[in-house]
């Protein structure tokens, strides 16, 4: 008698959290079927599925064009992003020098609220890029790397930390070059927080949007967004493009899925 | 070899620290800091999107105004009214999202659900989407005519549902930018005060049953005390995100409906950056604007203080 109370209940409780969860993604689940779909609207008529619509998407001369922009775009914000921070969050961890902690303090702080500022820095940003000349795609990577800054190094430290300091201590006591002291020993045990840092500045270019529509850059979001409103009869084109674009991104969130869970707690725990 | 005096002991050179951090540095200061003291100035000036270039432009040459930006401001009733709009926007998102988030984490505490992790990793989505392309989604889901969302709303509302489009409602588009946030944000504050309940030492819950607590005062009486402190402070954190709301709004439906409230057009549902960037996009008062963003960095600035004194509160670490 227990045991059968005992399934009830448990039949029970899995059907609220079901419909609580089924609910919650209804948007998601729609648009993935109906981009599937050759009607602009979901039709749980077998007949209707069709991957058409992603062909003709991929086929789209502003899609491709688009693609292009944002993963040139995306490219350089990683690869500046590494070149700019891993260095700095190195040395957060393993020197010791005047203002460190201020610094560290700062960033934590910024970082709390850079989206606001981010914004509110918008009429400056604007004003004083076009009065130097900088409003440029060129220039845009190294908007997306600054605005990263501060939350990222603090995070890499955090990695770099726990890296043990023995290993490059060493090499500098025993007198390396420098070649060997970086690409030999500090790189190669470091792979886990570089790989962080280079998701986290890939998604961050891959998913911004209020600077480049701002500049009137058309990367993908850009473009997404022109065409959102435009599409809304064409529900199943618009969402064959959002699951184009959200690929690269939910490729990586499963990479790093640990990753960002460890990274939210350490915001978490200040 | 003896052991480097504590390990906070340099064995590198200073300068070296100071040759790898300079530039991110400069970097961050550069197109971060740069800008805001930058907007000191504008904020001064009558600068608008011809003169800022050309300053002796004749009709309106470049001018430092004093404090009359600011005098405009405070006697302005829509910034009040953009103020306004968006504390309730933090009255009504954030017990939103906390409800939601910390009822979640409860359900899926239990273990007497069959498929919890799959549901639960499952429920994490909205957090591996990128924001705009969540917002976009919920754009298309909310369509007055096709989105699959919006007979769900017209439900609730008792009306046709109307936050997007050429006839939306200012409270049907303010009611929709609160479960936008709610769905960005309840993944983070489901896993964070999940992570709290199962760290509650098991012999606590077990001494309750034994001394014959109900799920109901159980959870109540003794689960609900311990993660308080979490809860809090996951409300400290999401009420930030809801004070800087710009995205939502911003790409749902540009502010809501237009009206003309004290003899100036403004969006119905203008939140406080997206009222800046109005004025900045659509006024081209820019010295006005950037007066209106110092203003806001500075009730930004008030947030991150009670943060940061929350954080130190919980011991520092």
């Amino acid at each position: 008698m227990a045991t059968l109370k005992l399934y009830l209940l448990k039949l029970f409780l899995t059907a609220v959290a079901f419909s609580i969860t089924a609910t919650l993604l209804y948007p998601v689940v729609y648009i993935f079927l109906t981009a599937f779909s050759r009607l602009p609207t979901l039709s749980l008529d077998i007949s209707y599925f069709t991957i058409e619509n992603f062909v003709s998407v991929i086929n789209d001369a502003d899609f491709r064009n688009s693609l292009i922009l944002s993963s040139l775009v995306s490219g350089a914000t990683v690869f500046l992003a590494l070149l700019f921070i891993t260095p700095a969050a190195y040395a957060f961890s393993r020197f010791k020098f005047r203002g460190k902690s201020t610094a560290l303090y700062s960033y934590l702080i910024f970082s709390q609220v850079s989206g606001g500022f981010g914004v509110a820095s918008l009429v400056a940003l604007f004003v004083f890029l076009g009065k130097l000349n900088l409003v440029s795609i060129y220039v845009l990577p190294f908007l997306y790397v600054s605005g990263m800054v501060p939350f990222n190094t603090w995070l890499l430290k955090n990695y770099f930390d726990n890296i043990p300091r023995e290993l490059d201590e060493a090499a500098f006591v025993d007198g390396s070059s420098w070649w060997t002291l970086i690409f030999r020993v500090i790189l190669p045990s470091s792979k886990a927080p570089i790989l962080v840092l280079a998701i986290f500045a890939f998604m961050g270019a891959w998913s911004e949007f209020i600077l480049a529509n701002l500049f009137g850059f058309r990367t993908l979001p850009v473009l997404m967004y022109k065409y959102v409103g435009a599409y809304t009869t064409y529900w199943n084109m618009f969402a064959a493009t959002a699951i184009l674009y959200a690929i690269p991104i939910i490729i990586m969130y499963m990479t790093a899925q640990r990753f960002i869970g460890e990274a939210v707690r350490m915001g978490v725990k200040g | 070899m003896a052991k480097p005096k504590g390990k906070e002991e340099l064995l590198f050179p200073a300068k070296i620290a100071l040759l790898l951090t300079i530039p991110s540095l400069f970097l961050f200061i550069f197109f971060n800091i740069w800008p805001i003291a930058f907007s000191v100035y504008l904020a001064f000036t009558n600068a608008n999107q011809i003169n800022v270039y050309n300053p002796e432009y004749p009709a309106r040459p470049l001018r430092f105004i004093g404090l009359s930006n600011f005098v405009q401001l405070f006697n302005d009733p829509a910034f009040y009214y953009s103020l306004l709009k968006t504390l309730l926007f933090l009255g009504t998102s954030v017990p939103l999202k906390m409800l939601v988030g910390v009822g979640l984490a409860f359900l899926f505490s239990s273990p007497l659900i069959y498929g919890k992790r799959v549901m639960r990793g499952l429920l994490l989505t909205p957090w591996a989407l990128p924001a705009i392309l969540s917002v976009m989604i919920w754009r298309g889901a909310l369509d007055p005519r096709y989105g699959p969302m919006t007979p769900f709303f017209s439900l609730i509302v008792g009306r046709p549902f109307q936050a997007v489009g050429t006839t939306m409602n200012e409270w049907d588009s303010f009611l929709a930018y609160n479960i936008i946030e709610m769905w960005l944000a309840y993944p983070f504050v489901m896993t964070v005060v999940g992570g709290a309940i199962s760290g509650i030492p098991k012999e606590i819950i077990e001494a309750s049953i034994v001394d014959g607590a109900g799920v109901f005062s159980r959870t109540t009486k003794v689960v609900l005390p311990l993660i308080m402190r979490t809860v809090a402070f996951v409300a400290v954190l999401t009420s930030g995100a809801s004070l800087q709301a710009f995205l939502i709004p911003f790409v749902l439906n540009d502010g809501g409906p237009m009206k003309i409230f004290a003899g100036k057009l403004i969006s119905s549902n203008d939140l406080l950056l997206l009222y800046g960037y109005h004025r900045f996009m659509r006024d081209y008062e820019w010295g006005y604007a950037a007066a209106f963003y110092l203003i806001v960095v500075m009730i930004l600035s008030v947030y991150v203080y009670i943060w940061f004194k929350f954080v130190f509160q919980r011991g520092g670490k």
